[in-house]
């Protein structure tokens, strides 16, 4: 293997000795700073708005509350009409904050809730885990960021939601408060690499703009093929006390 | 069925006159060009974005070693392994290596050019491996046996009762040519298989040097499930494919999106920095980044291709070409179809076996204005054209015509003599032959028919006759 490697990187090595040829087609002056060239996607109107806005556009449905009481309802109201029977919720703290694990199961008693909590070190809870949310309607989990430009749900992996919840539902709902909001993706991948220089949080860091779609037959646009059909939020647009795990405000 | 490019001249003229072939291409190839003209012209700072993406790629390129090197150490310091493979058999090794250590027996993929072009899934086959292709359109020419047709639109070319009867054809179910219940069908077929398989293979849109990263960009899923559901996850990766930092990333997400489907951003963006982390409740155990080499050093090692290896695989460049969309991306006799497919595949498979592919376009330009990191396709076109000519690669009647044209270029009085036999020639018993026969060259195109007159003649009888020299009687 380590000759494969060294041969690889003296071929590159070699090859590059060569002085590669100058780009001869018209030049545009160079923008350095990242910022200048999303110029057109920052949003000097309401942050939430475009986000409704731009969320809707990619077929995602979106509630605005303005109270913890009102998300609440919100939340129950959603389970209610679209019938779903199996509904998972993440331990993710604006879950908790809704006290949605203690009030659904007493208010809709029809419906299954169930709780992504497991020994996340043991293999067979893992591999449990997985069926158990495929067979899910519904999941309910919180998230890191908004990017109010694309529309855009931006989760992490880690102790409070696993990957695949927000995956393997038919439907997912995601909780957000109007403070993780971004204007755009340059503005919060600068954010996020001043928080956390190289070292990216968690395994993995998911973008979710919409519902899963393929347009693979003939270019029909479908929704649903292999993730969620699907997709809810719900904007906390009020004031909330901080808990440690929350993110800090994005920088206006 | 196995294509090659070597008979690019026989597939596309017998794909062109394929009018339902040719019915199918227009309308997906107009179809995505509409929805990226769209897309685009809400972007002011379209042209600068596509300015800096070419900046930040030819940096990537220009320091290769440096940046693999960088993604390496710091992909390990992340808990991740890192193999380099020379070329595809060597990456295939690996990956059933990885596979027989682990007792693999379904292998689940999510669409990847790079193992197409090593043809990763056949050989996982041959070695007794179930491996499913679970992206929809690459599920459908798994099932049909078959190539894909677009860079990023695998079965492009089929139409719905083509698959309706493929599906009930090789999976046994009701013909159906509802699309919508195609794809749930294979939903629920491909569910089982994500939860079945133990190892997931996917490829990489990006590879981030300073974070040691992998960005995958899909809308329909299957490469998050690829990389989440199974133990074992191996991302394929051409050399190419690092970009050195992830703040450069902004840049490239939105451009590829909009150049290759017209969204603003697709349905999911995944970006994987390392196996399960402690406290995590699912995510592979193992992940494995295979960096593929398999001709890219030698591309690099040529300077005026050099810029080939800027490809983000959007597919635009496909979708705007005249050649492509009549002659569709089978012609071509390579995984890589279209202006891109006739640069990249020649320079993968040697000029000799894709001769034909520097000239299937009619250098119109429109590639390398629409390509997102601006590559300059259809100058590449020019320069492998003029390497099929060094090596005597086209035919002997274009060469003898190109010597004499030559001659007769660089001497005034072979010039005048020439022209004069080839008008006399052609004029016989005052009667004109018209047109010119060319074998080879006149059964798909006409010779341009020869002036009665010379423009010196012409020059001569205006003097003669008291004409001015601007053509406006004195």
């Amino acid at each position: 293997m380590m000759g494969s490697r060294n041969e690889i990187l003296g071929r590159l090595r070699r090859a590059l000795a060569k002085p590669s040829l100058e780009h001869h087609h018209g030049h545009q002056p160079e923008i350095a700073d990242i910022r200048e060239l999303f110029a057109s996607d920052f949003i000097h109107d309401s942050l939430v708005d475009r986000f409704k806005k731009e969320f809707e556009l990619v077929s995602g449905e979106t509630t605005v509350c303005t109270s913890i009481e009102a998300a609440f309802k919100s939340v129950r109201q959603l389970v209610l009409s679209s019938g779903f029977r199996k509904v998972a919720v993440s331990k993710h703290d604006l879950c908790r904050r809704l006290k949605l694990l203690e009030r659904l199961p007493v208010e809709l008693p029809e419906v299954q809730f169930i709780s992504e909590t497991i020994d996340s070190e043991n293999a067979f809870e893992r591999e449990r885990l997985k069926e158990r949310l495929s067979e899910v309607q519904l999941s309910i989990t919180g998230v890191e960021y908004l990017i109010a430009d694309t529309g855009t749900l931006v989760t992490i992996a880690n102790a409070q939601a696993s990957r695949q919840i927000s995956l393997l539902p038919t439907a997912h709902l995601a909780l957000a408060k109007a403070k993780q909001i971004y204007p755009n993706m340059a503005e919060l991948f600068l954010q996020i690499q001043e928080k956390y220089g190289d070292n990216l949080p968690g395994s993995a860091l998911t973008l979710i703009t919409g519902p899963s779609r393929t347009a693979d037959i003939e270019k029909v646009l479908i929704k649903g093929v292999h993730g969620p059909t699907r997709l809810f939020a719900i904007l906390l647009d009020c004031p909330l006390p901080d808990t440690p795990d929350t993110n800090e405000a994005p920088p206006q | 069925m196995k294509l090659t490019p070597k008979l690019f001249r026989s597939y596309a003229s017998k794909n062109i006159r394929d009018p339902r072939l040719r019915q199918t291409y227009r309308t997906a190839t107009s179809h995505a060009l509409e929805h990226r003209s769209r897309a685009v012209r809400e972007v002011p700072e379209w042209e600068a974005l596509r300015e800096r993406a070419h900046r930040i790629k030819e940096e990537a390129i220009n320091h290769l070693d440096h940046y693999l090197e960088k993604l390496e150490r710091k992909v390990m310091a992340n808990g991740g392994k890192v193999f380099w493979a020379r070329d595809g058999r060597e990456a295939s090794d690996y990956v059933i290596a990885t596979a027989q250590r682990i007792k693999a027996r379904t292998v689940v993929k999510s669409k990847s050019m790079t193992t197409e072009e090593i043809g990763l899934s056949h050989t996982l086959e041959k070695h007794g491996l179930e491996t499913v292709e679970t992206d929809l359109g690459e599920y459908i020419i798994q099932l049909a046996g078959e190539m894909p047709s677009h860079i990023t639109a695998p079965a492009l070319h089929m139409t719905r009762d083509q698959i309706g009867r493929l599906f009930s054809r090789k999976l046994g179910i009701d013909y159906t040519d509802v699309p919508e219940e195609l794809c749930a069908f294979a939903r629920n077929r491909l569910r089982q298989k994500f939860l079945a398989a133990e190892l997931g293979i996917s490829g990489v849109n990006f590879a981030l040097a300073d974070t040691g990263t992998i960005v995958i960009v899909e809308n329909e899923g299957n490469a998050r499930l690829s990389t989440t559901m199974p133990r074992v996850h191996i991302a394929v990766m051409g050399l190419e494919k690092v970009i050195p930092k992830f703040s450069d990333l902004p840049i490239f997400l939105k451009l590829l999106p909009r150049s290759s489907t017209g969204q603003k951003q697709t349905s999911y963006v995944s970006f994987i920095s390392s196996p399960r982390k402690p406290g995590e409740m699912d995510g592979p155990g193992e992940f494995h980044l295979v960096l593929l080499d398999n001709g890219r050093s030698e591309i690099l090692a040529d300077p005026k291709m050099r810029e080939s290896l800027f490809c983000i695989r959007c597919g635009a460049c496909l979708n705007t070409c005249p050649i492509y969309q009549r002659v569709g991306g089978h012609s071509y006799g390579s995984v890589y179809s279209g202006p891109i497919g006739a640069v990249i595949t020649p320079l993968f498979q040697g000029v000799e076996t894709a001769k034909d592919l520097p000239y299937a376009s009619s250098l119109c330009g429109a590639c390398s204005n629409i390509c997102p990191v601006k590559i300059d396709i259809h100058h590449q076109l020019l320069w492998l054209r003029q390497r099929v000519v060094e090596g005597k690669g086209t035919p002997w009647q274009e060469r003898l015509i190109m010597k004499l044209y030559l001659a007769g270029m660089k001497d005034g009085t072979l010039y005048r003599f020439g022209s004069a036999l080839l008008r006399t020639a052609l004029t016989i018993g005052g009667r004109r032959l018209q047109p010119l026969k060319v074998p080879g060259w006149t059964e798909t195109r006409d010779f341009p028919p020869l002036a009665e007159k010379s423009f010196k003649q012409l020059w001569r009888e205006m003097e003669r006759e008291g004409t001015g020299h601007d053509g406006i009687t004195q």
